[in-house]
């Protein structure tokens, strides 16, 4: 019997030895521990060299960013000590003194006769009372 | 109005209400608040928006890419938009939920306060008492203002709000009573003997409570509704009642019968209650009570309640609004009186 010929692509797939399949796996399957060991600026750059001259840089930065956990860019004067202070600066109240506006007191004013000065010294008697 | 001239004294009282941030100071025999609505309103930036705000004198902060309408002006932006107005305080504190914010209540603050007379002058603000129907704690937003306070030179220090009531209305009775301040995000009641707090506590249920429980009940923004509650709710009337005026006040019965209901929980759950011969005085004070026949509906509403003490007096305070910065401001003259 000659047998039936390969008709879906499961089939095809079926059909090919082992070191066929591994070859294939790993032309098409993008290999982590490939990159990550040997990674460098220098080596994304090459990768990136058939770009245009602009965007070499910053995809290389890009590309080492997302796979290098301790990439900092050698161009930025920023560290990673920096960027957290940055952080605290933006949450700290003083950001109050740059806000811009058009006032220089708020508040509607209202005056009152009541003569608080009775209520005053009542409060102040009591309070040196010691026996409260 | 002008600045009123004449002598200050030292010291200042301030109020950092929910719905309104209230300073008081002595100047010459007369006390001058200032108060400002404690609202805003972000419209997105463009320079014609900046330059009409300008022109119709409305106050606003610039910030990143939007402009906020501060105050009295926040409200109305908000009916006209029909959207809620932000509010940097929530239920008596500073919101958690409008931290970008913080910067915009340092400057209100700020404002309305003004430079100290000298370095370290006192200011006394006020705090709520510790809520009894909401898992949260005041120790952040009594933090907040402090911070806000100190570094612009002055000394703060804080007030318990009802014990601020008692302070500036129950002089005539040796400062012993219930102050109870009915503000927009908590209602707060303290126990005073001879001006000594015997306890305070606050609830969550308020004015904005009533607002959004209306809002809700007849389909309106909390805005709109606390403009007409402001404006002209009477609880005297019983007959021919808008649909809003019906749920106002309907829920004016439900948030005195809440407060009612929680003090009597709390004098059960007191241990060291001081014997009071004498019936004790009870005064009622914040914005959220000033609406007309408001201290009826409590005079009722208590005779309905089996109230753990014998009741004297119920009044009104005198300046219902400004009662918890004049109480603030009276125990802020008697400590500078001290130094």
């Amino acid at each position: 019997m000659r047998g039936i010929p390969p008709r879906t692509m499961c089939d095809v797939w079926n059909k090919r030895d082992k070191r066929e399949k591994i070859r294939t796996i790993i032309k098409y399957v993008p290999q982590k521990e490939k990159v990550s060991k040997k990674v460098d600026e220098e080596m994304i750059r090459e990768v990136a060299r058939g770009v245009t001259e602009g965007l070499v840089s910053t995809l290389g930065e890009e590309i080492a960013r997302k796979i290098l956990p301790s990439y900092s860019p050698q161009t930025s004067g920023i560290k990673q000590d920096d960027r957290v202070q940055i952080k605290e600066t933006f949450i700290d109240p003083t950001e109050e003194t740059k806000l811009e506006h058009n006032f220089e007191r708020l508040g509607k004013l209202e005056e009152s006769d009541t003569d608080v000065h009775k209520t005053i010294q009542a409060l102040k008697n009591l309070r040196a009372n010691k026996n409260i | 109005m002008q600045e009123t001239p004449g002598h200050a004294t030292n010291g200042k009282g301030l109020d950092v209400g929910t719905s309104f941030i209230c300073c008081a100071e002595k100047q010459g025999n007369k006390i001058v608040f200032r108060a400002q609505r404690d609202a805003f309103f972000d419209i997105e930036y463009s320079d014609f928006t900046k330059e009409m705000l300008n022109k119709s004198k409305v106050n606003y902060i610039q910030k990143d890419e939007k402009l906020y309408v501060v105050g009295d002006e926040a409200i109305k932006f908000a009916n006209i938009f029909n959207k809620n107005a932000r509010r940097p305080l929530s239920k008596g504190i500073i919101s958690p939920s409008e931290k970008e914010a913080l910067p915009m209540v340092e400057l209100i603050i700020k404002s309305i306060v003004g430079e100290p007379k000298y370095k370290e002058e006192t200011v006394y603000y006020s705090i709520p008492g510790p809520p009894v129907d909401v898992d949260f704690n005041i120790v952040y937003h009594e933090k907040v203002a402090y911070s806000f306070l100190a570094k612009s030179g002055y000394t703060p220090k804080s007030i318990n709000e009802g014990l601020a009531v008692v302070f500036s209305e129950l002089a005539k009775d040796g400062f012993t009573g219930i102050g109870l301040s009915f503000g927009g995000g908590m209602v707060n009641m303290c126990l005073s003997y001879m001006s000594v707090p015997i306890f305070a506590f606050s609830v969550s249920k308020a004015g904005d409570w009533i607002d959004q429980q209306v809002a809700m009940a007849v389909d309106e923004t909390a805005s709109r509704i606390c403009a007409i509650k402001e404006s002209s709710l009477d609880l005297t009337k019983s007959v021919g009642l808008s649909k809003i005026e019906t749920a106002l006040s309907i829920y004016y019965d439900n948030l005195i019968e809440y407060i009612l209901e929680n003090i009597k929980i709390e004098f059960g759950r007191a241990k060291r209650m001081p014997r009071i011969d004498k019936p004790i005085a009870i005064v009622l004070s914040g914005g959220s009570a000033l609406p007309k026949g408001f201290l009826d509906r409590f005079r009722n509403i208590l005779t309905k309640v089996k109230f753990p003490l014998e009741v004297g007096e119920i009044r009104m305070a005198s300046e219902p609004q400004y009662s918890v910065a004049k109480g603030a401001l009276i125990a802020a003259i008697a400590e500078e009186e001290k130094r």
